[in-house]
């Protein structure tokens, strides 16, 4: 399976309100960096790969752990859809039904816009599929000539427009907002060969199977400079400096500081094209704060 | 074969609660609640928010077994609150820390995109 690459990218730097400095860095595949950032008033900032370098004032708006817990949930529980459920009606390839079957679920499928309206399926009233909690695929090659036909994601046909396969989303769109994708190669056909499907995707999310993750990379770091000697070097020149650093060139590290507490994130998202980065975040930090609030519920009902 | 089903991380088995509360007999005005089908995502989050809470004496968390999907998280309080007043104002207050986050980050994007037009 070729690996999906090249959403974009957008970096973010946050300040705030309370008590201290964060920045937050989205960065994802291909947008080229535009403006300065440092001086924007508010105090989270989208920005492209290395805006972020050299920001400037800025409040601290989540703790270290709650970075952190955004980053489990963006990767583990941000909901999206992937093709769960497979109906193989002719299968003539080289490879069996369920080698098939796994390939097609892998496919990355662009959910930003239906994810949110669909219910799970175990939670919809339905006995099996139905428009409120799923999106049928269809897929009908047959191989007819000499020539090795490919059976790529160009074939699958969606039920609805604003569900397809991430690479197929340059064909219609004049954003090139998922940059340049070659379709996805789901099976090579020779001739006689024949392949027919029916599929439906389904909202779940990256605890249940990886493909459901929306990200490819998310991380964060901070203390670029490692000022708080969170970590030690041996020897500090031979590390490569953060892209964040604001050391001149010939420092590779700053002068220890006990008082430093970690008070600024520079956060790296980057989408595997199912989600947009900036809808990762946005649907991640909501799926979080409904985990919180859930608990709470629960823990009234119990004991207040 | 074998395996256990895919949805057993995240889902409730019927009759199963969320979160269960033991009493700590050993000390005075400690809580051992059981958490379950949560991981470090928010262990790890609740027990700092608590450690901030200056009536809180102590907080902790662990998963007891990787293969156990629940975390058991333990706060004793000072005599005048309890462990579960503690909690839930640990809740309250990361909700708002991100509400706050939310609601900057989407101003961030808003400005971001009008930057681009
Ligand atoms: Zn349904």
């Amino acid at each position: 399976m070729m690996a999906i690459r090249g959403s974009r990218i957008v970096s973010a730097k946050l300040s705030g309100v309370s008590t201290s400095p964060i920045i937050m860095g989205l960065n994802l595949f291909g947008v080229e960096a535009v403006s300065d950032f440092a001086s924007a008033a508010s105090p989270v900032v989208v920005a492209g790969p290395g805006e972020l370098s050299r920001s400037k004032k800025c409040l601290t708006l989540i703790s270290h752990r709650v970075a952190n817990s955004i980053r489990r949930v963006l990767i583990a529980e941000t909901p999206t859809l992937a093709i769960d459920w497979v109906k193989l009606e002719a299968n003539s390839t080289v490879l069996s039904d369920e080698f098939l079957a796994h390939r097609i679920g892998l496919i990355p499928l662009v959910s930003d816009e239906v994810v949110q309206r669909l219910q799970y399926p175990r939670d919809c009233v339905c006995p099996d599929f139905c428009q409120e909690c799923s999106v049928e695929f269809t897929l009908d090659v047959k191989c007819t000539d000499d020539q090795t036909r490919h059976v790529t994601t160009a074939d699958l046909k969606s039920s609805d427009s604003r569900v397809i396969p991430a690479t197929s989303k340059h064909r219609d769109d004049e954003s090139s907002e998922y940059g340049e994708t070659d379709e996805i190669l789901i099976v090579k056909l020779r001739k006689g060969q024949e392949l027919k499907i029916r599929a439906y995707a389904k909202k779940g999310f990256g605890k249940e199977h990886a493909k459901w993750n929306p990200t490819c990379g998310v991380a964060f770091e901070y203390d670029p400079d490692n000022s708080m000697k969170h970590t030690l070097y041996p020897k500090p020149d031979e590390w490569p400096k953060s892209e964040y650093s604001e050391l001149d060139d010939d420092q590779y590290e700053a002068p220890f500081n006990w008082e430093l507490k970690p008070n600024k994130f520079f956060f790296n998202v980057e989408a595997a094209g199912l989600l947009k980065p900036e809808n990762i975040v946005i649907m991640g930090v909501a799926m979080l704060k409904e985990k919180l609030s859930n608990l709470q519920t629960q823990l009234s009902h119990e004991f207040l | 074969m074998n395996a256990p089903p895919t949805f057993e991380s995240f889902l409730l088995y019927d009759g199963e609660k969320k979160i269960i509360r033991e009493q700590d007999t050993k000390v005075p005005n400690a809580g051992i609640f059981t958490i379950n089908k949560e991981d470090h995502t928010l262990g790890n989050m609740i027990r700092n928010q608590l450690l901030k809470d200056p009536n809180v004496l102590f907080a902790g968390y662990k998963l007891p077994h990787p293969l156990e999907h629940k975390f058991v998280l333990r706060i004793q309080t000072t005599s005048d609150y309890s462990p579960q007043e503690a909690l839930m104002h640990a809740i309250t207050d990361l909700i708002s820390e991100l509400s706050l986050f939310e609601e900057r980050f989407k101003e961030a994007i808003k400005e971001k995109k009008e930057g681009l037009d």
